[in-house]
């Protein structure tokens, strides 16, 4: 009897999982369907049919023509720059308010919390207005600085959260192997939290790789330009490409798929830690 | 393992610092005048549109540049609505580039308003726009008696219809507005879509709507509903959105075209699902960049019934920072007049648009663009949602959706739309 409640329960979980998984791989069959069509064959049949015949040429095409590589390079160099940098500021800065005995930490915790609650679109003008004063609009310090700003509150929220678990005894056992507390940091908090760096290396490139708001008003330079307004290039004052803007779409997503599936097997210990305590 | 790995973050840590402190590689930060020393140049910035349709401007502003060794122009371009975005972002912060890219009407008497565009009046005497320039382009780039945009496309709009629906109706394009009429009842007979509109938006079935009042109306009182001299609660407002209502009941729009997208709609065209759609100079090259036959398709101007028959217009232009150094201010000038001259516009005409600019080739590949503007050479009104200030066009697309919904009685969508009106007459005349 047990054994049938507990087969049926395996049943109904994984119907409940399959449909959930159709649900959401179906928007990107059909962003697949539409990458390999041909535009006559987009606009005289419904979306969800199959293609008439196979396209490949629009990926190369939607690379060629969009200037991929470019756009690709430029956001890659943003995230290599900004989420390494990004998590050594809120590792740092996370570190203190857990390990450091100090009379501010906790009104400090919360005052870079409140950098989660600004709203991006009220930071606009100011920020324009500031980078121009020091000349640092359309450059990537300037850019940098803005990214870097945004991220750091929820970067220290995880890893403040996930440092607090780390069990005490090891920073005295530390401190009685004469470790500074720039070695506490480096020899034994960053190893053991990992699985939260790890998450926030995925969170932190996939934010920093899908902006779009902040990267429309402070990039200027089309040779600076990052993947997200790359595929804007696709829409035209009175139509949009879709077939090819949606096989750039498709090559767009497949950094944060690589970094997704290397940093995977941490993502839920991080976040499972970061949430205790 | 781990170790490598910690390894590996730190040196990525590392290297982000240096590529961090030494800055990108593109920077604009240093200025022209400072690159060689040789030549004092002038640096501006221009912004247009991006995308199909403007690749062309690259090449223009990199001979502009030949021709103009003391002038370098740094272009940026962008997306229709990050265009608008990064335009009210520049406005609020003060940092407008020197020349950019702006549509008439509400949203290009913006700028002027607020002090932020140059007044051009003075060099269009000087230069005589009005030999150069259509003279509906250069009224719709005038604010309060003033030029304040150095005029570059003028677009028109019409009724497009599949060939295939008209033959296999018998039908010819209509002359009186009752002849319309007559033919959406065929069309949706013989199975067809008859008006092909979706109003997410609002601003594609806006366009059927400011027909009907002008049909309604009458060019005057049309005029004055626009420039908000005449009351908004009149009849032909009221006979216009009862219309909306009567062919929405009648389902002679596409099921659920109050949440369609208007790209949606083109292709139910495309597809000869339905018959009619009002579209504008640009359309020839949609249909061709969509894989289609620009043959397939014909135009009519809609039969208002009003003497002259008078289509949409609008107009799109470039304006100069109000703010910029008179060495900048001139410059712009010359470039937004080289981007608009008759030599440019021959250039690339296939892919310009409708130019504002008189005695220009005309392209083959867009067989209806000279029809269209043709039948604005009699007169023509200008698009409602640049006509009105962008609160009201909003309330006015409200209105549509509503009474389509049957939320709003006709009545009380001309009601709504005059007490909008004269909150934004007394709110600004104060």
């Amino acid at each position: 009897m047990e054994l049938r409640i507990s087969s049926t329960r395996k049943v109904v979980h994984y119907a409940v999982l399959i449909i959930l998984a159709i649900l959401f791989l179906l928007p990107l069959v059909f962003i697949f369907f539409t990458a390999v069509k041909s535009n006559a064959d987009l606009a005289s049949k419904p979306i969800y049919a199959f293609p008439a015949k196979i396209h490949w040429e629009n990926f190369v095409k939607a690379w060629d023509q969009g200037k991929m590589s470019m756009y690709m390079k430029n956001t890659l160099f943003i995230c290599l720059v900004k989420v390494p940098l990004g998590i050594l500021i809120e590792a740092l800065a996370a570190f203190a308010l857990t390990r450091l005995k100090f009379r501010w930490s906790i009104p400090m915790f919360s005052f870079f919390l409140i950098g989660m609650m600004i709203p991006m679109q009220a930071t606009l003008v100011p920020l324009n207005m500031l980078l121009n004063a020091i000349h640092l609009k359309g450059t990537y310090p300037g850019i940098f600085l803005i990214y870097l700003g945004f991220g750091i509150p929820f970067g220290i929220m995880i890893l403040r959260g996930f440092f607090r678990t780390i069990p005490k005894e090891l920073d005295e056992a530390a401190l009685i192997d004469g470790c500074s507390d720039m070695g506490k940091f480096l020899r034994i908090i960053l190893p053991l939290s990992m699985p939260a760096i790890a998450t926030l290396i995925i969170f932190d490139f996939m934010a920093t790789w899908n902006e779009f708001l902040l990267a429309q008003i402070f990039i200027s330079d089309q040779s600076m330009r990052t993947i997200t307004l790359g595929l804007l290039a696709f829409r035209g004052d009175w139509s949009t490409d879709y077939t090819l803007m949606s096989a750039a779409v498709l090559i767009s997503v497949l950094p944060v798929m690589i970094v997704y599936l290397l940093f995977q097997k941490y993502f839920v210990n991080g976040l499972a830690g970061s949430v205790k305590g | 393992m781990k170790r490598m790995l910690m390894l590996g973050l730190t040196l990525v840590m590392v290297a982000s610092l240096l590529a961090a402190c030494g800055g990108g590689n593109n920077s604009q930060s240093s200025p022209a005048n400072q690159a060689d020393g040789k030549q004092k140049k002038v640096s501006i910035a221009l912004w247009t549109l991006s995308g199909s349709g403007w690749e062309w401007v690259v090449e223009a502003v990199e001979q502009f540049q030949n021709e103009n060794p003391d002038i370098e122009v740094v272009h940026s371009s962008y997306a229709v609505d990050p265009m608008k975005e990064n335009l009210k972002v520049a406005a609020s912060s003060k940092t407008m580039p020197d020349i950019w890219f702006t549509w008439g009407g509400s949203l290009g008497s913006f700028y002027p308003e607020n002090g932020l565009a140059l007044d051009l009046s003075e060099i269009a005497e000087e230069h005589n726009y009005a030999e150069v320039y259509n003279k509906a382009a250069l009224d719709m780039s005038t604010f309060n008696g003033k030029l304040y945009g150095i005029p570059m496309r003028l677009n028109a709009l019409s009724m497009w219809y599949t060939k295939e629906a008209y033959e296999a109706t018998n039908l010819q394009p209509p002359a009186t507005f009752a002849e319309f009429e007559e033919q959406l009842e065929i069309l949706k007979n013989a199975g067809y879509i008859p008006l092909a509109f979706g109003s997410k938006g609002g601003w594609h079935t806006m366009r059927l709507a400011e027909l009907l009042i002008e049909h309604y109306g009458g060019p005057e009182l049309h005029d004055q509903l626009l420039s908000l001299s005449a009351s908004w609660d009149n009849e032909a407002v009221i006979q216009t959105f009862a219309k909306l209502k009567e062919y929405t009941d009648k389902e002679y729009f596409p099921k659920g075209y109050v949440s369609l997208d208007p790209e949606e709609a083109q292709n139910l065209m495309y597809q000869k699902k339905a018959a009619i759609i009002n579209e504008g100079t640009w359309f020839d090259s949609s249909i061709i960049t969509s894989g289609f036959d620009v043959n397939d398709f014909g135009v009519f101007k809609f039969p208002t019934e009003q003497s002259p028959v008078r289509p949409s217009v609008f107009a799109e232009m470039l304006q100069i920072s109000a703010d910029a150094s008179p060495e900048k201010q001139a410059a712009a000038i010359k470039l937004g007049e080289y981007l608009t001259s008759v030599e440019v516009i021959n250039q690339f005409v296939d892919v310009y648009g409708s130019p504002a600019t008189l005695n220009v080739n005309t392209s083959e590949a867009n067989p209806h663009m000279k029809e269209i503007l043709d039948s604005a050479s009699d007169g023509a009104f200008q698009i409602m949602d640049q006509a009105l200030p962008q609160q009201l066009i909003q309330k006015w697309f409200e209105a549509q959706d509503r009474v389509a919904l049957g939320d709003w009685t006709p009545q009380q969508a001309a009601q709504e739309m005059d007490k909008a009106v004269q909150e934004y007459v007394s709110k600004n005349s104060q």
